[in-house]
């Protein structure tokens, strides 16, 4: 959360998750090496203004968990109404155009984690592992598909209509979860008149929304929870992507200055010593910054100027030729490139 | 693998992927080829030694063996890969194996493989023929 060179600049810039290395084509016909990238939907929880701050920047955090964060940052979470966010950054000012308000996880449905479909003595324990996960009771005829169709996506927020008008007397129902491509993953037919009862008591009936669904509504101005998605970075060619790399531990020259190896055979004392680390009495002592073992990794790194492939802002994410530092699930801050565009 | 992962995966495959040939079947494979600005297919025809992966894996390729003046040469192609436009079948072939790598020690007729009949298939252990091999045959 402190105030770097990135937040000052004008750079588009956004965070994200690592989420792993595939290959793909390209239109003529060779690989490329991608990295897929989760980037966003950011919220924003604090607008920062040169009159009130000395200098204009966006708070954004990303990645959602159950825990309480510290104090101060937890209060800033209640204020926007929102799970504590695991990473909190800076990031330049944006325009209003590429942000967008959905309804947050807690306007919705609020405790909506578990859900225990009970009829027919058929009990169903399902947890909700992404936002992007779309629990919606329909109902629907049998012969029917009980799928909504990613158009649901923008009904309108509040969550007790979903967008499909349903036949309120439809003989059954059905629950489809969703993956955040559309695809049906589950489906669950209940029986005539059933209800789904959800964990923490509450009744819900055919058509409920039972969990987060991305709506995205246009807002005139950048306020605290607001989201901004993968979106922002339309028309971007290059983008700068910063990371923690993968902790190594305590490492030899070798591997951590690539120090070339001593001979294997002939009575060889000196496989992977470091060599001498400096002169004699003159200067008699050894000069800073020399080269030597130690711990390697775990530290911020930045790959630069890789080229976006694809953006797909339904479901916020970002293909970019080559790595990009850190593990998978690893969070990553994306900016828009420097030095090519 | 990763759901998110396999869902780009997805994406980039081909859905006119190249099919209906087996291994050791003699085919000609059109590869789209880029000069400059200029775009034209190559036809690169050979036997079937080699099929690697689930014809729905992004990353399943087929190599093709051909002899050029006295020289063995292969060429791995990708299913999904867009350059491939087509691959047509010359010659069915009869193999007993899932990779015909014995075919490269050996020269001249020798490296013929085996002609796929529907009766040959009864005996042997090769697969039957579908309808359009079998076309393939008789025409």
């Amino acid at each position: 959360m402190t105030t770097t060179a990135a937040t000052r600049s004008k750079r588009k810039a956004l965070l994200g998750r690592k989420i792993g290395m595939t290959q793909a084509y390209r239109e003529d016909g060779k690989w490329v090496p991608i990295t897929v990238l989760e980037v966003g939907p950011c919220t924003v929880l604090q607008v920062k203004t040169p009159e009130t701050d000395g200098y204009a920047a966006i708070q954004v955090g990303f990645g959602e968990t159950l825990k309480a964060a510290a104090w101060p940052q937890q209060k800033l979470f209640q204020k926007v109404k929102t799970r504590t966010k695991k990473f909190v950054q800076e990031i330049p000012p944006v325009e209003a155009a590429t942000v967008y308000r959905a309804p947050l996880f807690s306007e919705v449905g609020g405790t909506v984690e578990y859900l225990h479909l009970t009829p027919g003595g058929n009990l169903i324990e399902k947890k909700v592992p992404r936002t992007k996960l779309i629990l919606r009771a329909v109902k629907s005829q049998p012969a029917a598909a009980p799928v909504e169709g990613k158009e649901s996506e923008a009904a309108p927020a509040g969550g007790q209509e979903p967008a499909a008008p349903q036949a309120p007397d439809a003989p059954s129902a059905a629950l489809a979860v969703k993956n955040m491509s559309g695809s049906v993953l589950k489906e669950y037919a209940l029986p005539p008149g059933s209800s789904i009862e959800v964990a923490n008591g509450a009744t819900v009936a055919d058509g409920d929304l039972l969990a987060y669904v991305v709506v995205k509504e246009p807002v005139a101005q950048v306020s605290p929870g607001c989201q901004i998605g993968v979106g922002l970075f339309t028309g971007t060619g290059r983008v700068d992507v910063s990371g923690i790399t993968k902790g190594k531990g305590f490492q030899g020259c070798i591997k951590r200055h690539h120090f070339n190896a001593g001979p294997k055979s002939h009575g060889s004392k000196n496989l992977r010593e470091p060599g001498s680390t400096g002169m004699h009495t003159e200067p008699g002592r050894v000069l800073p910054g020399k080269r030597m073992p130690g711990h390697l990794g775990a530290a911020k790194r930045k790959a630069r100027n890789l080229k976006v492939l694809q953006i797909d802002p339904e479901d916020n994410l970002m293909l970019v030729t080559g790595s990009v530092p850190g593990p998978n699930g690893g969070f990553v801050y994306i900016e828009e490139s420097l030095k090519k565009k | 693998m990763n759901s998110i992962i396999a869902e780009v995966e997805k994406k980039f495959q081909k859905k006119d992927k190249p099919g209906g040939f087996q291994i050791g079947d003699n085919v000609d494979v059109h590869v789209r080829i880029i000069e400059g600005d200029k775009e034209r297919v190559q036809i690169f025809s050979g036997t079937v030694i080699k099929i690697k992966g689930r014809q729905n894996n992004l990353r399943s390729t087929f190599t093709v063996r051909r002899i050029v003046s006295g020289e063995g040469v292969e060429r791995v192609f990708p299913y999904h890969s867009p350059s491939i436009v087509k691959v047509e079948v010359r010659r069915t072939g009869k193999a007993r194996r899932a990779k015909l790598y014995f075919l490269r020690d050996r020269v001249g007729k020798a490296t013929k493989v085996k002609e796929r009949r529907e009766e040959e298939g009864v005996e042997g252990q090769a697969p039957a023929l579908s309808k359009k091999e079998a076309e393939a045959v008789t025409t």
